[in-house]
């Protein structure tokens, strides 16, 4: 189980906002963040990550705290187990694939399991500059995934793919979805790949707060299963603004 | 011709260098920890030596160095070292006047780094320290190389500084540049310009090698998002 509970003042375009994301994630494996532009959603994993420090909170894995404001705990990001997909995927251009692949695990057998993992098994001694965008994320996932993380964190890793590529890269999400125990929490912009991916959703909203969907049994995202952090139920506008809802969405229930 | 001089600057680049390499590199390293404040600082103060002419530099070094002072007489007195008119003292002399060459390619090196190259090595674990050694440094040899060759080539050609705190004792002092300023002076220009080729050719190599390293930098660096 996985227990946010971070705040973080953030400066946006309509001036400061007060990054507040409070989730419980039990179950759920593949987790989308959603959002406009700025409203904090890298800010979010950079936290996680602990790449950024939270101003106050909690962040619970299993039974080990990362942070805690009040207790001043903060887990420095090496110690923290967790795997971190860039948006600009932040291969080493000094390293082939595999180099890069063994710098997080020095075990050859894990590496070359991730190589067929992630079919790089021909790019194997290539260096990055020698690969095409698609290949170069799958070879950064794979580094992330070479330690096996409690958490993969992933930037809008799909944001500067073609559909070609995006659709391989949502089947590797399935291959690790089903050969890991990862949590796999991704930022995205695209709602419609949020809805197909996602066991359950953070929807950050421009004041800084997040509404979360779970799919339900009949695994549905339902509606009803939204949680608000606080105050009274509001519009959740990415939401409801979906041009294109899948049929395995429950959208009968309008809040507000 | 002799082959002393030649011998003399080779030798008195290649210290100079390597001690500032050694100097430069956890200094450069450390500086960008700083503030933007304090790193400006930093700047202005480490153009200093480009900006001051070498023989002004030369000459309060050879004051600072003098056993009549109180550095050079703490040095002889103490620990026995004098360093006006020796070898050692032409190269702390180079160290100075060459320290801006070195330092600010390498500290651009760590400034430009992606810092997301950085995050992503602590985010798999590895320490401040082996991010330096496997990420950092490797990325940014190009900027090292920079700074070392051109080092290199400034002091094997330095004439001023090491002039006026290392004299001209042959064996000892007379480098390259030295010597020819000497056979200039007696008219050998025959010597002059076999010492001042010398020179030229470790120039026309360094900026050969340079533009070597820049090309080669530019096609390992390519960040194709497609």
């Amino acid at each position: 189980m996985i227990s946010i509970d971070l705040k973080k003042i953030i400066l946006t375009s309509g001036g400061k906002t007060l990054l507040n994301i409070k989730a419980d994630i039990n179950d759920e494996r593949v987790i989308g963040v959603i959002g406009n532009s700025g409203v904090g959603k890298t800010t979010l994993l950079r936290m996680v990550a602990g790449l950024s420090d939270p101003d106050c909170g909690l962040l619970q894995v299993e039974n080990e705290v990362w942070y805690d404001g009040e207790k001043k705990i903060n887990v420095k990001t090496q110690h923290r187990n967790i795997g971190f997909v860039f948006q600009q995927y932040t291969v080493f251009p000094n390293k082939t694939v595999y180099q890069n692949i063994l710098y997080a695990n020095s075990s050859h057998k894990v590496a070359d399991d991730l190589l067929k993992l992630m079919r790089l098994e021909k790019f194997k001694d290539l260096l990055p500059n020698k690969l095409s965008g698609g290949q170069k994320q799958r070879v950064a996932i794979a580094r992330a995934l070479a330690r096996n993380p409690k958490i993969l964190l992933m930037d809008e890793p799909f944001s500067s793919l073609d559909k070609e590529n995006k659709t391989h890269m949502y089947k590797h999400i399935e291959v690790i979805k089903e050969n890991t125990d990862s949590k796999i929490f991704f930022v995205s912009h695209d709602i419609e790949e949020v809805q197909h991916l996602s066991d359950m959703v953070l929807a950050i909203e421009e004041n800084g707060e997040a509404a979360i969907y779970r799919r339900n049994r009949n695994n549905e995202m339902d509606i009803n299963s939204v949680d608000l952090p606080s105050g009274p139920k509001q519009p959740i506008k990415l939401f409801l603004s979906m041009d294109k809802v899948q049929s395995g969405f429950s959208r009968d229930v309008h809040l507000n | 011709m002799e082959l002393e001089p030649i011998i003399l600057s080779l030798k008195l680049s290649g210290v100079t260098t390597v001690l500032l390499f050694l100097i430069c590199l956890p200094l450069a390293s450390l500086i960008i920890s700083f503030g933007k404040r304090s790193r400006a600082m930093i700047d202005a103060f480490s153009f200093l030596p480009m900006i001051l002419p070498p023989t002004v530099l030369g000459f309060y070094l050879l004051m600072c160095f003098s056993p009549y002072n109180f550095a050079g007489k703490f040095l002889q007195e103490s620990l026995g070292i004098s360093l006006v008119f020796t070898f050692w003292g032409m190269v702390i002399a180079s160290c100075v006047f060459s320290f801006p060459l070195m330092l600010l390619p390498i500290k651009n090196g760590f400034e430009n780094i992606d810092q997301s190259l950085i995050e992503a090595s602590y985010t798999l674990g590895k320490s401040k320290l082996q991010t330096l050694f496997h990420v950092i440094l490797p990325n940014i040899k190009s900027h090292i190389a920079l700074g070392v060759l051109i080092t290199f080539a400034h002091t094997m050609g330095e004439f001023g500084a090491v002039l006026m705190v290392g004299g001209n004792i042959p064996g000892e002092t007379k480098v390259l540049s030295i010597a020819l300023f000497e056979k200039v002076e007696e008219l050998n220009y025959s010597t002059a310009h076999a010492y001042a080729l010398v020179l030229v050719l470790t120039s026309i190599l360094v900026i050969s090698v340079i533009l070597i390293i820049n090309s080669k930098s530019k096609k390992g660096v390519d960040y194709d998002l497609h």
